[in-house]
């Protein structure tokens, strides 16, 4: 399966034309992890966005310093994303730090990674993928806020 | 069709996942998750489909020979 047919799978870009999809993935590489492979450490400045060709990642947040254990920190692993799912990409929205740090868990695990400079400078120079990719990261967000309110409901509180 | 699903186990509040699928989870199937396998319980719509893509919200818990 190319790259352009593997964006196509993912809901970020669905509705946008075959050709739309190629020039954005033209913009990125493909790269392959191994398990235990850290993409993207919370924290720290945020530059790509992630598309996931194949495999699967484990997105941890941390939940603060242990005490008396100076420089340790504990951290949660709030949710496994698998193929044609998307991470970075509030880094589109916002330009913030990166709010979590995602895990690869699978051997092989291929990411398209889309440097956010680019992306952004396509979507204001084309607008009908502009509103597309935007409109389509909200609804992901929608999707992955309503995610985490069900674990949390179903967690009875204690996450 | 793709269907975007939400994994949710009861009880384990940081087992989860968001994957795609190509054919919708029914109850009864068995999925790995954090390579702990769980049992679907429940399947429902999460919010209405759009374009090629349905959303599903699936409901999970520890399988029994796993605990």
């Amino acid at each position: 399966m190319s790259v352009t047919e593997l964006l196509q799978r993912s809901e970020l870009f669905t509705e946008l034309a075959p050709e739309k999809i190629e020039q954005i993935a033209a913009l990125g590489q493909g790269i392959v992890y191994d398990a235990g492979d850290v993409v993207i450490s919370e924290g720290d400045p945020s530059n790509d966005i992630y598309v996931i060709c194949k495999g699967m990642v484990e997105v941890e947040v941390s939940r603060g310093n242990i005490p008396d254990v100076p420089g340790a920190s504990r951290s949660s692993s709030i949710v496994h994303l698998g193929q044609g799912q998307t991470f970075g990409e509030m880094a589109l929205v916002d330009r913030g730090a990166r709010s979590a740090t995602v895990r690869c868990v699978q051997n092989g695990t291929t990411l398209h990674v889309i440097p956010r400079e680019d992306f952004w400078a396509l979507c204001n120079k084309d607008h009908h993928i502009g509103f597309i990719v935007m409109r389509n990261i909200a609804f992901d967000l929608s999707f992955k806020l309503r995610h985490r309110n069900l674990q949390v409901g179903m967690a009875g509180g204690a996450v | 069709m793709i269907y975007k699903v939400s994994y949710v186990v009861v009880g384990r509040p940081h087992l989860g996942a968001i994957v795609n699928l190509d054919s919708p989870p029914r109850v009864g199937d068995r999925v790995e998750l954090s390579n702990e396998l769980c049992e679907v319980t429940e399947v429902v719509d999460l919010i209405p489909p759009r374009g090629d893509f349905a959303f599903l919200h699936v409901t999970c818990r520890q399988a029994e020979d796993e605990r």
